[in-house]
């Protein structure tokens, strides 16, 4: 609690005076991509002097956007003596662009916690705040994985309680929170996923049993002659009765392992072994 | 603080899976109190009572109340010796209302928060945090300018992040996630690792596929799909697993030397 009383002491003597002075160019609303992780926050991409994609976290509980330390790093940002720095370039997927963006150039409690706990299974490199949030209007809608930002003519008043090395504004108290729970699991990062390419068969979805309507040249189906109007029969060793089906049963098949389809020609039964391939 | 580990690794262990329901179908626009701090405080009612005044907190995963809301609304708590920690722990809301919404069956976590309790002191009476637990269920409009948030539900039925976490813990080995196109596209990408730039190189596009109707060919670069960037294989890979074959996508490409945005229908298929 000494500790709290030291944040709070803080925040009040960080009356921050300055302004922040980027500029939002676009005026337009703009699709941004948005990603919801196994933790439950919400991410955008963000590319920072051209540089990246880092993950953010969009998070009205945080009073400015904070970039960690070793990313911030890794740009060859340096942080001014409280902590501050400016960075050029903020783009966030989907094309929205902030220029001059002052943000807090250090790793939050919340983000340590969250990289320790990985539940996310992203990493994450910093958080969208109050300051750059409060200078649009953002429609959220978890449902569909885009958020829409629309940029608004408001300056947001500079939010007390972030001057300084120590954020003081009580965040600190949340990151242990966080941390607490990574210490719990203590899981690493998500492995990257595995690719799976297309077999190349391009099928008729109202029809049964599925039909095939053409085969991409050089694909696996093209491989193996698979052909027009074939049907498909069996998907390794199941019975296929819809698309939706039979995409399911692909993108689960185990990696690795080899995809045998059955399929009809001409009233014979062909069984076949294909590889995935790496196109689309 | 070892106190909220505790309460929080004794959440960890109840694995709660609620079902949630929204009753009201219109939307409903509700004023916001910013505090000095930029953080958003909204009025709720918890169980008919209340109001009761709650931080809005998108990096926040669940919603947390504070245990005079927890009393004061009699919300139930699963009978799993809380008391062995004292208050704290996940518990089930009947109703969460803001204005004339009401959420019902709300999972969240009975907590008094240090950091709400120390906000309290200098805003008045914080009872808690509105997660996304809660705010995942309504397409949500933000108006900083205008202090207002719009609330509209959107049938959408968060997962329990406790149990996420869980299961998370107990998974056994390493399964890693597969990412697969939807619909057939008929081209090829690579990157090698000297190719640092935006964007991926198209290597093959096959005759008659919906990319090569759509004018792309060889040596042509790929910059987004449907407005994710593709700077990686992995990229393209996710970008092209939200598509929807035989709707319309939106594809940004670098081609002699010119950025332009052409629409393509991936094909159904496999």
């Amino acid at each position: 609690m000494i500790f709290n009383r030291i944040a709070w002491t803080a925040f009040f003597l960080a009356l921050a005076p300055f302004l922040s002075f980027e500029t939002a160019t676009q005026a337009m609303p703009l699709e941004i991509p948005t990603r919801v992780t196994k933790s439950s926050h919400l991410v955008v991409r963000v590319k920072i002097n051209n540089k990246g994609p880092f993950n953010f976290i969009v998070d009205t509980g945080a009073p400015v956007t904070f970039f960690a330390a070793e990313p911030g790093k890794s740009l060859g940002l340096k942080p001014d003596e409280n902590g501050w720095c400016i960075l050029d370039k903020f783009l966030i997927e989907g094309g929205l662009l902030s220029e001059n963006l002052r943000v807090k150039l250090e790793t939050p409690f919340q983000l340590v916690g969250m990289n320790g706990m990985a539940l996310g299974g992203l990493e994450m490199h910093g958080l969208i705040g109050y300051d750059l949030l409060a200078k649009h209007k953002i429609e959220i809608d978890v449902a569909k994985e885009t958020m829409i930002w629309t940029p608004l003519d408001f300056k947001p008043r500079f939010p007390l309680g972030v001057s300084g090395k120590n954020s003081g504004s009580g965040l600190d108290t949340l990151g242990a929170f966080m941390k607490a729970v990574g210490t719990f699991t203590g899981k690493k990062q998500d492995s990257p996923p595995a690719l799976r390419g297309a077999l190349g068969m391009i099928i008729n979805p109202d029809s049964k049993p599925l039909t095939i309507i053409d085969v991409q040249k050089d694909s696996p189906a093209y491989k193996v002659n698979i052909q027009r109007d074939d049907l498909i029969l069996k998907f390794n060793g199941s019975e296929v009765t819809s698309l939706d089906e039979l995409s399911k049963m692909y993108r689960t098949t185990p990696e690795g392992k080899k995809i045998h389809i059955e399929i009809m020609r001409k009233k014979q039964i062909i069984a076949l072994e294909l590889t995935p391939g790496k196109g689309l | 603080m070892p106190s909220i580990n505790l309460v929080v690794l004794q959440s960890s262990m109840l694995a709660l899976l609620l079902c949630s329901t929204i009753n009201a179908e219109e939307s409903i626009k509700v004023p916001l109190e910013i505090l000095k701090t930029g953080h958003i405080v909204v009025s709720v009612k918890v169980n008919d009572k209340g109001p009761y005044r709650l931080l809005f907190d998108t990096g926040a995963p669940v919603t947390i109340i504070s245990s005079k809301v927890a009393t004061d609304a009699k919300v139930i708590k699963p009978s799993l010796g809380f008391s062995l920690f004292g208050t704290g722990g996940q518990a089930n809301i009947q109703s969460i209302e803001l204005g004339n919404l009401k959420a019902q069956n709300n999972s969240v976590i009975v907590m008094d928060h240090p950091t709400i309790k120390v906000m309290s002191k200098f805003f008045g009476p914080i009872e808690g945090i509105i997660g996304f637990s809660t705010y995942s269920r309504y397409k949500l409009t933000i108006n900083y300018k205008d202090s207002s948030i719009q609330f509209a539900p959107n049938g959408y039925i968060p997962q329990d992040t406790i149990k996420a976490m869980m299961d998370r813990l107990t998974a056994s080995g390493k399964s890693r996630e597969t990412l697969c196109s939807k619909g057939i596209w008929g081209f090829e990408v690579q990157k090698p690792e000297s190719d640092t730039a935006d964007g991926l190189n198209i290597i093959s596009v096959a005759p008659n596929s919906v990319m090569a109707k759509a004018g792309l060919k060889k040596g042509d670069r790929i910059l987004s799909l449907n407005n994710i960037w593709t700077d990686s294989l992995e990229d393209l890979f996710y970008a092209s697993s939200k598509c929807i074959p035989n709707e319309q996508s939106k594809i940004q490409i670098l081609s002699n030397n010119e950025i332009k945005t052409i629409t393509v229908i991936p094909a159904n298929g496999i």
